[in-house]
């Protein structure tokens, strides 16, 4: 009931951008939100557009996939568009009726806000889809490496986040299996109103967070076993090192950026 | 109440690069009163042919007829399925979830639309059934139980919806020894009261001792269907597909091939006993 659901956007590939140092892909992201914001030129919108779509062409992603990643917040696109364009009370107004009024401006920033909001789903998901989940967790605990100073749980912080999405799919496979068991004991998940089928939920519920305690128990005592005890003195098995790609990534990226940033 | 599948196709992953297809072309018909073991390796499409039979998965193509209704044409009730059909998953104990073993019992009686009158009977008939006294255990939590307590509660939860026909996917995994010959009693005591059974099974002594008839599956398609004699017969068939017989059966091919007069059909314990100790009389050994 459940399989098809695809979790994390990770597209496996071997080109130049997943090769590239994790550390650095979540910079260029960080670098590529920004300048999202700060561009407010339509040339430079389409400077933006076209440095990822070069990105995506690197990276051999289908423009599929791509589009597929924009699909889930395309509600929300559609809605601040609309909510802007009827809002925003500009200079030339075409159109008025009570408080809601089409006018030039207003359309002008709808479209600008919808581009950005594309441009920042793009930008996030151009990370998302070539770095592994995995290399993400890595690459965010090595940059947070500098909050330990202040007491800031780093290493706690991404080993959490590496167990839950190492245990989404187990979840999810948990999930259809009692879903399948109680099906065959008679119990319904998709009929009667909200109320109701919030309460069919609680023969799933239960025995899934009774799982999930139980294997949050052993997992503990698995790790313990192999003498985890956190961050002090553990080594790697994959350590980051910067390499001459990833420097120049970096070099160009942010020239880029901030090309735009200043001149469009 | 037969139960049988025709020309049914399963795949998993439709539409991807992965798509792999689970069963091919699987047709049987299991009559009233029959105790089927399925067995074959992993992912052999076992576990698959059963949910498709439960009517927990649709089948790409193919019909699964319940007592000559299509349960999965669309004015088909089933409700009705649900209370014919009972299906006792691997490790059952995980789908425990009321506040007390009698209400969690009931549960699935309740859903069948059964009065309360009704469910409390049968609640404590399977209940006895399985080896509890139900005045005892009903107001316990199922969580303060043990594995095996538990095990059994669940399975209770299952036969309380009398169904006629059970299903069961690898029911004895993880149970101790004395654990699973109780179990296969009880399925056995089941059936003998006319209950159809289908199991699977790693388990070939308990399948030698008490089915009717076994169903080897591989790679999606029946392998070898006849009684246990039959099936374990043929070892180097079993063995193709990374299958075996009971001990019994076994150590009877291992003794004829080092030259004892010991017939094929050999699959118990107590029919290799008694054909070495023919021998051993006649002399020959």
């Amino acid at each position: 009931m459940l399989k098809n659901i695809t979790l994390g956007q990770y597209f496996p590939g071997d080109t130049i951008v997943h090769r590239l140092d994790p550390r650095i892909k979540i910079l260029v992201a960080l670098l590529f939100l920004v300048a999202v914001f700060v561009v407010r030129t339509m040339l430079g919108f389409l400077a933006l557009a076209a440095l990822f779509i070069l990105i995506i062409a690197l990276a051999k992603i289908g423009p599929v996939t791509i589009l597929r990643s924009i699909r889930p917040l395309l509600f929300i696109i559609i809605f601040t568009f609309v909510l802007n364009i009827l809002f925003y009370s500009g200079q030339t107004i075409y159109w008025q009726w009570g408080f809601l009024t089409i006018s030039k401006e207003g359309i002008e920033k709808a479209v600008f806000i919808a581009i950005r909001l594309v441009l920042l789903i793009v930008a996030t998901s151009l990370l998302t889809l070539t770095t592994s989940p995995m290399q993400l967790t890595d690459g965010m605990e090595s940059l947070l490496k500098p909050l330990k100073k202040i007491k800031f749980p780093v290493h706690e912080m991404a080993m959490m986040m590496s167990i839950a999405m190492r245990f989404i799919p187990t979840l999810v496979e948990e999930t259809d299996r009692i879903m399948k068991a109680q099906t065959a004991r008679g119990a319904e998940f998709d009929s009667g109103n909200l109320l109701k089928k919030a309460k069919n939920m609680i023969p799933l519920l239960v025995p899934l967070f009774v799982g999930a305690f139980k294997r949050a128990d052993e997992l503990a005592l698995a790790m313990e076993s192999r003498c985890y005890h956190g961050d002090e003195g553990r080594t790697r098995m994959k350590v980051l090192h910067l390499k001459r790609a990833d420097v120049w990534a970096l070099v160009l990226m942010l020239a880029a950026s901030v090309l735009f940033m200043v001149f469009l | 109440m037969p139960l049988s599948v025709t020309k049914l196709n399963y795949f998993y992953m439709t539409g991807t690069p992965f798509e792999v297809q689970a069963l091919k072309d699987i047709s049987l018909t299991v009559s009233d009163g029959e105790f089927v073991g399925v067995i074959g390796h992993t992912g052999c499409g076992k576990s698959t042919l059963i949910q498709l039979a439960a009517g927990l998965l649709k089948p790409a193509s193919g019909t699964v007829m319940v007592n000559g209704e299509d349960i999965n044409a669309s004015g088909y009730d089933r409700k009705l399925l649900r209370r014919t059909l009972g299906v006792v998953f691997q490790y059952p104990e995980y789908q425990l979830f009321e506040e007390t073993v009698g209400r969690d019992v009931a549960f699935g009686p309740m859903k069948a639309g059964m009065t309360e009158a009704e469910a409390e009977k049968n609640v404590d008939t399977a209940l006895e059934l399985v080896g509890f006294e139900p005045a005892k255990i009903k107001p316990l939590s199922p969580f303060d139980l043990s594995g095996g307590q538990k095990r059994k509660v669940a399975i209770a939860g299952v036969l309380a919806m009398d169904p006629q026909i059970l299903i069961l996917d690898e029911p004895i995994a993880g149970l101790d020894p004395l654990g699973r010959e109780q179990f296969m009693e009880l399925v056995k005591k089941l059936n003998d009261a006319g209950v159809t059974i289908i199991m699977i099974s790693h388990n070939m002594d308990g399948l030698a001792d008490y089915a009717s008839r076994i169903i080897a599956m591989d790679h999606g398609e029946v392998y070898a269907d006849g009684t246990p004699k039959e099936v374990f017969a043929d070892l180097d068939k079993l063995k193709k597909v990374g299958l075996g017989a009971s001990e019994s059966r076994e150590a009877a091919a291992m003794l004829k091939a080092r030259g004892w007069d010991i017939p094929d059909d050999i699959i118990k314990k107590d029919e290799l006993v008694a054909a070495i100790l023919k021998l051993s009389e006649d002399g020959k050994c």
